[in-house]
Order: structure tokens, then C-alpha cells, then sequence
């Protein structure tokens, strides 16, 4: 029965490669979309942890308002007096205040810089290396009136260079400043596609209106220092509304926003997976009865000769596992490439993002193997059921039990699913909540499947009439044959 | 569940057993005014050891009646026997392993699996129900059947005579009881014919295997060494040591009285 199975599928090559191309793209969706994700969360990750690995505290302002979202955070401002209190603690080696808001270049076309929604940020340039995420990589850091260090990111796709003027968007007028140096975070030119302006620390507060304010004190322990006790002893310095939190803690914000926004990104991917793969389990499903029915009798010459229904039931279902796991391992591939022409495309945008592994997790195999498998098996097992009930004696005359689901049961069910399916569309827009939408076009789309011979019997008899008038003999042959077996439409 | 494993007692009785049997077997097709009597209550034996040609005209039941015999299709009413054994108390599982180990099956349009080569069509029966194919069988059935050059072949490659001894190798490659052939030589030419029905003929004066053949060619039937003539679903005569001619004659002569008389 194996044998019978392989050699049917290879004998098909073409429809083979057809019905699983449905599953192809779904399963490249489900592959691409974890790939993708999970190799910019692991490079957003590493990312962040260059940035905040040197932080052993960060001393900030409290929420001014409850959030999720921690590292985005309206936050009370730190009194630049602190800074010195906090570096007399015992076992503190160094403490540098930031003050940061908004900052945007100016192209020398004069038009803004930004690469699309992503902030534009300003700074203070800190010029302690041992608690500074920025690096200077070229030129010097700021030291007068006017001075900016510019992003590698910026300076390269915008060709400026130490010694130059740019324009620079504060709060009110654009002003002009002198690139004094260059900077990058870590390795990365910039932080996908956050520009970034850096200035004297009385500048910075100058320009975000904080005069003898911070927005937040980094603070580096001594070697061997007991953290929790310096963590402690500099709270005891701290008047209200400020807080010290480990660099830890300030990662794992940072890494829980970034997961936010991913998460809306790999949603949104994994909806055109589910739909794809919708699609997919659909034309599995026609493609089998399809067959199912042109090889009625092969399949009751098999019933003849000795195979078991449970047999013919395995054999449907092993064809389809095939092209489920064929179309996975493609689909799979075509995933991590799209994955890595996605990440190209990025670039290309100018969201330069820092150089990582493309990550392959397990779980995206297994994930990509299950759905793909899965969807089509499934949707074979009605085929299946149909191949099952084929009469022995059908290999032999054209006479075939006709069991087909009763017109009207297929009306009321058909209706009633895509009836559901109307109701949760127009919930999920109007909500808007997008796994409704998914659910409601898969009923939607699912009913019609079911109503669709239902419906094409009268439909036929009434498009056929005018045509077995004008047609003659050949459009009443199509027309009776169309309301014979009105499956043929669906 | 009727179990095919037989009692000592049972197989002594199925030795005594004609190969099948029918008895009041009828078949109706459709209901109320639509219904359609295919078989009007057979009563008849096929011997062991055997070759017996069923005849009529065309609609008078004889194909209906190899399928309620041989288990491809369920009688409205009445008893079909194999060996002893009441086919209609078989479910659907026993009636397949009934099929696919104690009888064999050779149809007119050779119905082998288009995707298999011979070797695999022929072993199918086999290789279905898990077990080793008996190779000095297998040399044997496709020495005598002249095929043993074409076993890598797929259907489509060979010829109309090659496909028919394929599957009848097919059909005697589990070594059943009985054989049900239903019209082998309706698409050969005569020479393909001659050549198959000699090697059935020769099956069963040889292997003493027992054949059942539907056919309506007078030529193939006198192979036989009995024919049964069938018309509007009932017996209507028979005929032992058969030639050409006398199946013709008798032929004629239910033809004469049939149409007006029996056709009501």
C-alpha cells in the first residue's frame, strides 16, 4: 500500500507541486516570521545589553503614571545635585548624569532626518568611558557652545563628517552646531534607526529645559563591591519620587518594549500565515476530493483485491502527510530566506540593524512542520472518509453510492458558519481586534465552501436556462451536467 | 462477526461444498415504481475443480450475479456461499480479507494499478495483507503466463494480452478458491483469447483451480466444462462439455422463446 501511495504521488508531479504551493507560502510565513522575529529580538537584545552592560544602577525618576510599558515611561526629573552625593557612597566608583529629549539633524537638503516612526533622540554626551554607551570613533566630544556628536548611522547615509555644520531641531528653532565627533553604540552605527545628537551636558539641559536637572544618574560600583548593600545605601540618599534600579532591570524594560513591538509586528506576519494556511488546507481539501473522485477506480480496485478501508483511509492520509511535509521543508527554507531578504530590506530602509546570526530555533521547525503537516492532513481526512466509502464493485461499473451531504443540511450549516462569520468580522473591525477579523473571513470563507454546491444547482439551472436556449445541445449538456453534480463547481 | 478460521468439521464440509453457491439470490435495484429486478431469486452451484462460463444477454443479471457471488456487491435477499461460507453474514473487514486471500479477480478492462509495475501489481494481494510473496509461485504463475519479461513494465507499456495475464496472475497469486472473471477477453483480440482462455483452461485441468466466467463470446464459453445461461435475472438453462455450436444453438433457442414469454 506504500508502494501504491509513492508511486501515485510521483506519478503527479505537477499537481503535487500545485496543491502545495498554498501550503508552501503558509508555512514560509510561519518559518519567516519566527526566523525574522527571533533574530531581532536576539540582535535587539545583545544590542540593548552592549548599551547597559557597563550599568550596575540607574537612578531615575519615578513613573509619573502607572505603565506596562517602563522603559517608555514619563519619568520625574533627578536634581543634578545628586550626582555628588551618590558618588560619595561607599562603593561607587563612578556616577555620570544624562540628561536626553528630543533632537532631530537636518539633512543638507533641509529636510528633517528620520527613518520612519523611529524617535530621534538628543543627549547629553557622557565622557566617562565607565559609564558611557557612546564611543567616540572618530573626532572628539563635544566640549563648547555648539557642538554635536553625531550618529555613525546619520553620518554615513547622510555623508557628514567632523568639522561640518548641521541643523539640528530642538524644542523651537532649528539651530546650527559643529560636528566635533562621531560616535557609535557598541558596534552598531546606530540603534536601528534612532538618530542620535549628543551635546555638553549644559547644553543638553538647555535645550530640554532642565537646567541643574538629569533625567537619570548612571552609576558604576567598585570591583568586589556588595551591590545590594551600595544599591541600598545610596536609596538612603534618595528624596522622593526618585529611584535606583539595578542595570539589569533597565535591560529587561528596555528588552519587554522591544518584545512589545515585535510581538504587534509578529502578529500581524502570523495572521497572513493563519490565512495562507487557511487557504491552503482549502485547496488541499478540493484537490483531494478532486483526485479522490478521479481515482474512484483505482481506489475500489484496491478494495477489490484485498485493501482494507482502513488501508485506503491510511493511504489518503500518508499522500497528504507527504505533501504537507514536502511543502514544510520547502516552506521552511523560503522562510528563513525571506527572513534574511527582510532583514536586507531593513537595511536598504536605512533601520540599520547591528550585524547578528540569523536565530533558528528548534521551535520554528517543529512549529513550521506541525502547522504544515497538520493543516493538510486535516483537510484530507474528508476526502479520505469519501475514498473509504467507495464500493468495491465501483472499479468494475460506473455505479457510485451517492452519499453526498443533503442539499438543505449543507444550506443551514453553510448559512449558519458564515453567518458567524459576518458577526465576528464586523466585531473584530469594529472593536478593532484583529484575531476576530482572521476568524470571521475564515467563516465567512468556510461557508461559502460549504454552501457553494448548494447554491449552484438552482444558479446553474437559472444561468444555464438562457444558454440552453441560445446554446443548443452543448449548453444543455453543460447545464445538466453542472446540476447533476454540482460538486464540480466548488 | 462470521470468522474465517474453520473448525476441522467446517473445512471437511467446505471440501464437500461446492466452490460457491447461491441460493434465492436476489437482487433489486431503486424502489417503488423505479425498482429494478436484477436478479429474480438464482438458484446455482459452481463446482470445485471447475471451469463454468455464465452467458446471457446483455441486463439478464449475469454480472450482477458474479458481484452478490463474490462479494463486491450485497444481494437484496438470499444466500451466497464460498467454500462452505455464508458470504452475507461477513462485515466489511472479513469480506475484504475474503476477497484479498480466497478469491481472485480477472475483469475486462484488466483494472491493474496504472502506477504499479506488473511484478508490484501482481503481488499486491500479497504485499496488501503483509505477507512474503511464495516465490517459486510467483516463477511459476509468470513462466506458464509468459510474462516473466515484462514484470518491470507499467500497464501502460504493455499490451492489451499482457495486462490481462498480468492480472491473472494477479488473481491466482494468493491461491484462492475460486476465480470470478468477468468478461477477460471482452477487449482482446482472438489470438490474445485463445491464448488466455487456454491458460485458464488449463489452470484448471492442471492446478485444479475452480473459475467462474461471465462472457457472451459462444468461442470462449466452449473452453469450459459447463455453462450456465442466465436471462432476466434466473437461471435458464445449462449446458456440460460445451462447443461453439452448441452454445450457439442453445443461445438461439432461449432467445426464441425469451423476449415475448419471460420479458413481462
Amino acid at each position: 500500500m506504500r508502494n501504491v501511495t509513492l508511486k501515485g504521488i510521483l506519478a503527479h508531479k505537477l499537481r503535487l507541486a500545485l496543491t502545495c504551493l498554498a501550503i508552501v507560502i503558509g508555512v514560509t510565513f510561519v518559518s519567516g516570521t519566527y526566523v525574522l522575529t527571533d533574530t531581532l529580538h536576539n540582535t535587539f537584545y545583545a544590542l540593548v545589553g552592549t548599551i547597559f552592560h557597563k550599568i550596575d544602577f540607574q537612578v531615575r525618576g519615578a513613573a509619573q503614571f502607572p505603565t506596562t510599558d517602563a522603559a517608555n515611561a514619563v519619568r520625574n526629573p533627578v536634581p543634578e545635585a545628586l550626582v555628588d552625593e551618590i558618588r560619595r557612597v561607599p562603593g561607587v566608583e563612578a556616577a555620570d548624569g544624562v540628561a536626553d529629549g528630543y533632537a532631530q539633524f537636518v539633512s543638507r537638503t533641509g529636510k528633517p532626518i528620520a527613518t520612519g516612526a523611529e524617535p530621534t533622540i538628543g543627549e547629553s554626551f557622557d565622557p566617562d568611558s565607565r559609564t558611557s554607551e557612546l564611543h567616540i570613533v572618530q573626532g572628539r566630544p563635544p566640549t563648547g557652545l555648539h557642538d554635536v556628536v553625531m550618529d555613525a548611522g546619520t553620518a554615513k547615509s547622510h555623508h557628514f563628517s567632523v568639522g561640518e555644520q548641521v541643523g539640528v531641531i530642538l524644542t523651537g528653532a532649528t539651530q546650527t552646531f559643529t560636528i566635533t565627533g562621531i560616535a557609535q553604540f557598541g558596534t552598531a552605527d546606530n540603534l536601528a534607526g534612532v538618530t542620535f545628537a549628543a551635546f555638553t551636558l549644559p547644553e543638553a539641559q538647555q535645550a530640554f529645559d532642565e537646567v541643574s536637572e538629569l533625567d537619570h544618574i548612571n552609576v558604576v560600583t567598585v570591583p568586589g563591591a556588595n551591590r545590594a548593600a551600595v544599591q541600598q545605601a545610596i536609596a538612603r540618599e534618595l528624596p522622593h519620587g526618585v529611584e535606583v534600579v539595578t542595570g539589569q532591570t533597565v535591560l529587561d524594560e528596555q528588552t519587554s518594549s522591544i518584545n512589545q513591538d515585535l510581538s504587534f509586528f509578529s502578529t500581524a506576519l502570523l495572521v497572513f500565515a493563519f490565512i495562507s494556511l487557511f487557504v491552503g488546507g482549502f485547496t488541499i481539501f478540493n484537490t483531494f476530493s478532486i483526485t479522490v473522485g478521479q481515482r474512484t477506480r483505482e481506489l475500489a480496485l484496491l478494495r477489490v483485491v484485498g485493501a482494507s478501508r482502513r488501508q485506503v483511509f491510511r493511504s489518503v492520509l500518508a499522500e497528504a502527510a507527504i505533501v504537507g511535509a514536502a511543502s514544510s521543508l520547502v516552506g521552511t527554507g523560503l522562510g528563513v530566506l525571506a527572513a534574511i531578504g527582510l532583514e536586507a530590506l531593513m537595511s536598504a530602509l536605512g533601520y540599520t540593524l547591528p550585524a547578528g546570526p540569523i536565530v533558528f530555533e528548534p521551535r520554528t521547525v517543529i512549529v513550521a512542520f506541525a502547522v504544515g503537516i497538520g493543516v493538510t492532513v486535516i483537510s484530507a481526512v474528508g476526502p479520505a472518509r469519501r475514498a473509504v466509502r467507495t464500493a468495491p464493485v465501483a472499479a468494475i461499473t460506473d455505479r457510485q453510492d451517492a452519499r453526498d451531504v443533503s442539499s438543505r443540511r449543507r444550506l443551514i450549516s453553510g448559512a449558519a458558519v458564515g453567518l458567524v462569520g459576518v458577526v465576528a468580522l464586523a466585531a473584530g473591525l469594529a472593536l478593532p481586534k484583529v484575531g476576530l477579523v482572521g476568524l470571521g473571513a475564515a467563516c465567512i470563507f468556510t461557508g461559502t465552501a460549504i454552501l457553494a454546491p448548494a447554491v449552484a444547482r438552482p444558479l446553474s439551472s437559472v444561468i444555464g436556462r438562457p444558454l440552453a436556449r441560445l446554446g443548443g445541445v452543448p449548453g444543455r449538456l453543460g447545464r445538466e451536467n453542472s446540476m447533476r453534480s454540482p460538486r464540480r463547481t466548488a | 462477526m462470521t470468522t474465517l478460521n474453520q473448525s476441522p468439521a467446517e473445512a471437511t464440509a467446505a471440501q464437500a461444498s461446492p466452490a460457491a453457491q447461491a441460493v434465492g439470490l436476489r437482487k433489486t435495484y431503486g424502489t417503488g415504481g423505479a425498482e429494478v429486478t436484477a436478479l429474480a431469486g438464482v438458484d446455482v452451484a459452481f463446482a470445485r475443480g471447475h471451469f463454468t462460463a455464465v452467458m446471457g444477454p446483455s441486463g439478464s443479471g449475469k454480472s450482477t450475479l458474479m458481484h452478490c457471488m463474490a462479494g463486491l456487491d450485497r444481494p437484496t435477499a438470499g444466500q451466497a456461499f464460498i467454500a462452505g461460507l455464508d458470504i452475507g453474514g461477513l462485515d466489511d473487514s472479513a469480506l475484504t480479507k475474503l476477497r484479498r486471500d480466497r478469491v481472485g479477480f480477472v475483469f475486462q478492462s484488466f483494472n491493474l494499478v496504472p502506477t504499479l509495475t506488473a511484478r508490484e501489481n501482481i503481488t499486491l494481494p500479497v504485499d496488501l495483507a503483509g505477507k512474503k510473496v511464495d516465490s517459486d509461485w510467483f516463477d511459476y504463475l509468470v513462466g506458464q503466463l509468459g510474462i516473466a519479461g515484462r514484470l518491470s513494465h507499467r500497464p501502460n507499456e504493455m499490451s492489451g494480452g499482457q495486462q490481462q495475464r498480468v492480472a491473472c496472475a494477479r488473481a491466482l497469486v494468493n491461491r484462492p478458491e475460486l476465480i470470478f472473471a468477468d468478461e477477460p477477453t471482452g477487449n482482446l483480440d482472438s489470438n490474445a483469447s485463445a491464448e488466455l482462455l487456454g491458460f485458464l483452461r488449463r489452470s484448471v485441468q492442471e492446478l485444479g483451480q475452480s473459475i467462474v466466467m461471465v462472457t457472451h463470446d459462444p468461442g470462449g464459453a466452449a473452453f469450459s466444462d459447463r455453462v450456465v445461461f442466465l436471462a432476466d435475472g434466473q437461471v435458464v438453462g445449462e449446458l456440460y462439455q460445451p462447443t461453439p455450436t452448441s452454445v450457439l444453438d442453445q443461445m438461439s433457442r432461449l432467445g426464441a422463446q425469451s423476449d415475448p414469454e419471460l420479458g413481462a
